[in-house]
């Protein structure tokens, strides 16, 4: 058809198919700000357009219905101000906003955010905080909580009205960052009309800082993240908005059953269609086990996948690759393939996958045990791990408390599914361009699949749009090489939202039983964790998962007194498989399943004794100075080694957010506890204590190289993996503070293969700690021969001048006498005038510890104990993650991570029937929240510093997951009386406990 | 898959159209499942220029165009709060800026609180030809074996009850398992209608009067048992909130008064 689209003011004349959806015509124009987010009904929004000056979804929007309508995109609004001899206007309002406050994280869903805030403000330049979260109710965000986009509008709309706002990165007064009574109202939000907001003054969190005269001038500041102007005009930086010529597109044809052999698959009919170039199964590929667990060498777990076999192991298994011309003509072709499946019975209840007589899932005799698996038992991992005497200690106690908890199936639900883009390059090399959190482990691993060599191999990162642990996976780069291998052509993959669900990878569910022996004075003498988890059909992380269930969440309590000093510790978990899409890598990585029940336990234990449930557990907490209890005793499977631990700022979070929840106003005062006019619902509070890790000791390795330029500027490049945490930008501080100059002058580079340095990937909360430091590393070196440099050339004026004693400020070299070079002199001088050399360097790092991050979660929650509805009104996390290098992308991992630790409390699981097939399977059954339903959230900084870090920093981005959960079960407890065992906290399971059914 | 598009001008084009012998041309409002629906070829009749997006209030009796928007409700002065309050928990505002007020009573199912809401008022639809007008509780329990017509051009529900609804659900904005709408008329006739299991809401209790509404949503829901929650519990919930919705009603009188 004929059709002619007006798009930012421009006509388009067209010729289109009927079916033709506005989201695939407009990407094809070139309109790459418009994201797809692979679903089906316009639940996430990446899509957004304004249709008539309104926010729509074009992936539900056919393109002729578009015609004789307004079409705007983000590429209307403002752009780099600088281009050159031609100068812009400059980014709008509203993308500034964005930039300024830190409301991008990932950016996949930043145009759409900013259209949608365009509209809002182009008819309310005086919008409430409750129209703005509205605003937003289409677009779905998995990285920031949401409270920085709202607070980028809302100072938008105070710019627009014409008044002054404040910066964002202004000095925090240490005196007002601890009181707790209010919060300062004038942290650098807008004024709105003479009122504010809680939201509008919480654009810096509060920061107890640990050394409030540091006169860094970029580390510890809210420095704008170095890919925010790039991701807030929606430039073509994902891998999707990649394209090369005669590129086909990939589908997989997935497996109806949960566990089936294949007896026959004919592909005649599917080769027939015209437009289809190559259908691959399981005959056409050479037969490789392997893990898609992306970890370090050797993969700490068994190989147990295949490409495609002639066994599929849960209902979303791969059966067949199509590639074709359109992304329609291979979807045509999967329901041409003809497959014969001999049906088997399939293990769901994990309970059952050890029992005498299972089906074994695994009986291909090509698998490689690791460790302890054993496939004929269905056992991908098992674990024993005995600290201390732990018999003993049960002995010794007054009393023993015992419970069982179950924590559910949940998926990343990353906004941008997974998609990767392969070719040939003109050396016959492979490239893989991918959405990935561990390109170099995706190339080492994927190699031996494709009978490649590595040195053939090349992967690159660009823009990721969430990973969150869903991409520390190989899980799709092989359907498209292998389909650029038959081809020899351009293959783009991408998933749909729907084959997130059913094929990609979840986190681990467990069953928990919990033994612990306590003195009557609240002493734990003992503590015993058994964990029964859920691995899914393969085996990936399975180990490694389970085991930091127990080395995090078993190592916060080791007893107070003779117990302190020998603690008791017994974790024992087995991992068997099932035949459920296979469980992986979720930020958190096995954390948050040991403190929902951990946590649960001890207010069960506090509340049964009598004990304050604060006191009781800082009375049995670790304390500095102490070794990590599970450094002795076990390692992912590698040698252990005793580990102290020298910062822990536990009792101080728990000042600080108490405080800031007004915990001692509410907690046990009955009368707080009524809603007035309401008798149906009763309010509650409720405390969680996590700590996380930061890094693998002894194993996680990253590489930084840096570059100096003629112009004194600097090229960053590193392996590490931005996956939108910022990390690109928190390195890029470290090395700007260390070389004297502004952010600005790091050009960050990350990552490929080719290129950067090695980086394991991003992952165990690491990036800023491991990276970070060979950044650091590199930077000092880099430094240190700028020093030298600048010697001699004060020498060439007759001036002596010891390296040591020359410092690097201001883009400069500054001798002890005042006089200096700038660093572009001494550029020039290096690469251009005197004994010429490039001022570069390498380093890398490697830590033989991983101080953990500790946090105080607390959680405000209204129960209506007529129907178990339970409504989350508010969440404060106090954290100690070391030396905030920058508060505002630190904040946004903590407000994000709590909005995504909230789902896992009260929404978020993935169910099965009987025969396998998964009731959710998009993001209308499975719900993640919404900006129009958020609680508020309020994040504090409890500064320690770490010895270990060249800045003090410890890790950030996982510890948000661990406490929400617990904290607001026991919330549920306080407010009505319903000890619930099981999340997520849905209202039935709330009513029957109450029921007592 | 789509191969025709019509874009008709009025609402008789548009019936012509859809009342072709062939019987393969589909209307098409908002689009958002239309757009992704599959299977054999067929044509599409888009009604965005057929007039049929007006909202008015006509005596006791809201009338509102089957094209109409859910936005454009939401800011319809007339339209009961009860009415934007269930939108809101419905729809995104994307969704609500494109999606028809006839595609989504065609296309919702019983976990939509608008179309119970809308039910509870005991809605009328108006259908082409012939101008059918059937009420929404005699179509919703036929809706996937036979449509009144080939058009819905209007939908049409009462101003003046009072009307509340209760929702469960795992989080504010999340698809709800069980919906309670009560409307009561001046008269004192109750309507009770329940939501949250099946393909559509039903109606627990239509009488003259409210007493008995717990009883009659416990037994409309005895059975009503799915993989998002159990019938006792359902049961048991709907009662309660029957009464809550009256108490509210109550409530509603009393500060009118």
């Amino acid at each position: 058809m004929n059709v002619t689209l007006t798009i930012n003011g421009q006509d388009f004349p067209l010729r289109v198919d009927a079916n033709e959806r506005l989201l695939d015509t407009l990407r094809k124009l070139g309109f790459f700000s418009i994201k797809s987010g692979g679903c089906e009904h316009g639940e996430c929004g990446a899509c957004t357009i304004l249709f008539d000056g309104r926010p729509v979804n074009s992936c539900t929007m056919l393109t002729v219905q578009a015609e004789g309508h307004q079409i705007r995109t983000v590429e209307a609004e403002g752009e780099h101000p600088d281009h050159g001899w031609k100068k812009t206007d400059g980014l709008s309002v509203i993308q500034q906003a964005f930039v300024d406050v830190g409301a991008i994280q990932c950016g996949y869903c930043t145009p759409a955010m900013v259209l949608t805030a365009k509209a809002l403000l182009d008819g309310n330049v005086s919008p409430s905080e409750a129209q703005v979260r509205d605003a937003f109710s289409g677009v779905l965000c998995r990285c920031t909580g949401y409270l920085k986009p709202v607070q980028a509008v809302l100072r938008a709309a105070a710019i627009l009205r014409g008044e002054q706002v404040l910066p964002v990165d202004r000095p925090i007064d240490i005196t007002d960052a601890l009181d707790g009574a209010g919060a300062p109202d004038d942290l650098g939000g807008p004024v709105l009309n003479g009122k504010r907001t809680l939201t509008e003054t919480q654009i810096l969190p509060k920061l107890k800082i640990v050394d409030p005269h540091s006169e860094m001038k970029t580390v510890g500041h809210a420095e704008t993240k170095v890919d925010a102007v790039k991701l807030v005009q929606g430039k073509p930086a994902f891998t999707a908005d990649f394209e090369k010529r005669d590129m086909l597109y990939a589908k997989v044809l997935r497996s109806p059953h949960a566990h089936a052999e294949i007896k026959h698959i004919d592909t005649s009919r599917a080769e027939a269609l015209p437009g289809v170039v190559a259908v691959l199964t399981w005959k056409d590929l050479p037969r490789v086990a392997y893990s898609t667990a992306g970890q370090s060498h050797p993969i700490p777990g068994p190989l147990d996948s295949f490409s495609l076999d002639h066994k599929v192991r849960f209902v979303g298994d791969r059966v067949a690759f199509v590639a074709a011309e359109s992304p329609a003509i291979a979807e045509a072709a999967l329901d041409l393939i003809d497959v014969e499946y001999e049906v088997l019975e399939p293990i769901l209840d994990p309970a059952k996958a050890m029992a005498e007589g299972a089906p074994v899932i695994h009986d291909e005799p090509e698998y490689v045990n690791f460790d302890k698996s054993d496939p004929s038992r269905n056992i991908a991992a098992e674990i024993r791990i005995d600290i201390g005497d732990v018999d003993k200690g049960f002995a010794e106690a007054d009393q023993i408390f015992e419970g069982d908890f179950d924590v559910p199936k949940v998926q990343q639900a990353h906004i941008e599914p997974h998609v990767v883009l392969t070719y040939w390059d003109e050396d016959d090399r492979l490239v893989i361009k991918t959405s990935t959190q561990v390109p170099f482990h995706v190339r080492r691993q994927i190699a031996p699949v494709l009978g490649l060599p590595i040195k053939r191999i090349r992967v690159i990162k660009p823009r990721i749009g969430g990973g969150f642990g869903g991409k520390q996976e190989v899980l799709l780069e092989d359907v498209a090489a292998h389909l650029t291998i038959a081809t020899g052509k351009p293959v783009l993959y991408e998933m749909t939202r729907e084959e997130e669900f059913v094929g990609a990878r979840t986190r681990h569910p467990m069953r928990i039983h919990l033994k612990t022996g306590v003195k009557q004075d609240g002493t734990i003498t003992a503590n015993e964790m058994v964990a029964l988890s859920d691995t899914g059909a393969y085996g990936c992380h399975a180990l490694t998962v389970a085991g930091n269930t127990g080395h995090k969440a078993m190592a916060i309590y080791v007893g107070d007194g003779e117990y302190r000093k020998d603690p008791n510790i017994r974790f024992y978990s087995d991992v068997v498989y099932t035949n459920t899409v296979p469980s992986g890598a979720y930020r958190g990585y096995g954390v948050p399943q040991g403190f929902w029940p951990v946590e649960r336990h001890m207010e069960n234990i506090a509340r049964e004794l009598g004990l304050d449930p604060i006191e009781f557990r800082l009375k049995n907490a670790l304390r500095s100075g102490e070794i990590h209890p599970f450094s002795k005793a076990w390692s992912e499977g590698r040698e252990p080694k005793p580990e102290t631990i020298y910062t822990i700022g536990l009792e101080d979070c728990v000042e600080q957010g108490r405080m800031a929840i007004d915990w001692d106003h509410k907690f046990n005062n009955q009368q707080w506890h009524l809603v007035p006019g309401k008798k149906h619902l009763r309010k509650g509070i409720g405390v969680a204590m996590v700590m996380q890790g930061t890094a693998i000791p002894y194993l996680d390795m990253g590489g930084a190289s840096i570059k100096m330029n003629d112009d004194g500027s600097f090229n960053l490049l590193v392996g590490a993996t931005d996956l939108g945490t910022g990390s690109d930008t928190v390195l890029a501080q470290m090395a700007a503070e260390t070389l004297g100059v502004p952010v600005e002058d790091i050009v960050v580079y990350s990552s490929d293969t080719d290129f950067t340095p090695f980086d394991k990937g991003a992952y165990a909360s690491s990036t800023t700690y491991i990276s970070g430091t060979a950044t650091v590393k590199a930077a000092e070196k880099v430094a240190e021969r700028i020093r030298v440099r600048a010697s001699m050339m004060f020498a060439e004026e007759g001036k002596a001048v010891e390296p040591a004693d020359i410092l690097l400020e201001n883009r400069k070299a500054i001798a002890p006498s005042g006089e200096s070079f700038t660093l572009e002199e001494i550029g020039l001088n290096a690469l251009h005038q005197t004994d010429q050399e490039q001022i570069m360097a390498v380093a890398s790092h490697m830590s033989p510890v991983a101080p953990p991050p500790f946090a105080a979660q607390f959680a405000e929650v209204t129960v209506d104990v007529e129907t178990g509805r339970v409504t989350v009104d508010k969440l404060v996390m106090a954290v100690d993650s070391g030396v905030i290098i920058n508060p505002v992308t630190a904040s946004g991992q903590i407000e994000g991570g709590m909005a995504q630790a909230l789902g896992y409390a009260v929404s978020e699981e993935m169910r099965y029937d009987g025969d396998g097939q998964p009731r959710e399977m998009d993001f209308v059954d499975y719900h993640i929240f919404r900006a129009d339903e958020m609680p508020e959230l309020t994040t504090i900084f409890v500064e320690t510093y770490e010895p270990s870090h060249p800045f003090g920093a410890k890790a950030v981005a996982e510890i948000p997951l661990d406490g929400v959960a617990p904290a607001v079960g026991n919330a549920i407890l306080d407010a009505c009386g319903a000890a619930l065992s099981t999340i997520p906290a849905i209202p039935e399971r709330i009513w029957r406990n109450l029921k007592g059914l | 898959m789509i191969k025709e598009y019509f874009r008709p001008a009025n609402v008789e084009e548009a019936v012509q159209l859809l009342t072709q012998e062939n019987g393969i041309l589909k209307p098409l409002g908002g689009g958002t499942y239309l757009s992704r629906h599959p299977g054999d070829a067929y044509g599409i009749v888009d009604l965005q220029n057929a007039g049929l997006n007006r909202i008015e209030s006509r005596g006791q009796r809201i009338v509102a165009g089957a094209m109409a928007r859910l936005s454009d409700l939401l800011e319809h002065p007339d339209v009961q709060d009860a009415i934007k309050e269930a939108i809101l928990l419905d729809a995104s505002l994307n969704i609500r800026n494109a999606v028809s007020l006839g595609g989504w009573l065609i296309s919702s199912d019983a976990r939509s609180t608008f179309s119970t809401v809308l039910l509870a008022l005991d809605a009328t639809l108006v259908w082409e030809p012939d101008n059918n007008r059937v009420r929404m509780g005699n179509w919703l329990p036929l809706r996937a074996e036979e449509t009144p017509g080939v058009l819905l051009t209007e939908v049409e529900w009462w101003l003046r009850p009072r009307v509340v609804f209760e929702v469960v659900a795992r989080s504010p904005k999340d698809r709800p398992t069980l919906i309670v709408a009560a409307a009561q008329w001046e008269s004192g006739r109750t309507r009770i209608v329940l939501g949250g299991y099946g393909a559509a809401p039903i109606v627990a209790m239509d009488g003259p009067e409210d007493r008995g509404a717990d009883v009659a949503a416990r037994d409309a829901y005895y059975e009503a048992e799915d993989q998002w929650a159990t019938a006792v519990y359902r049961r048991e919930v709907a009662s309660k909130l029957a009464l809550r919705c009256l108490d509210r009603i109550d409530a509603l009188k009393e500060s009118e008064a």
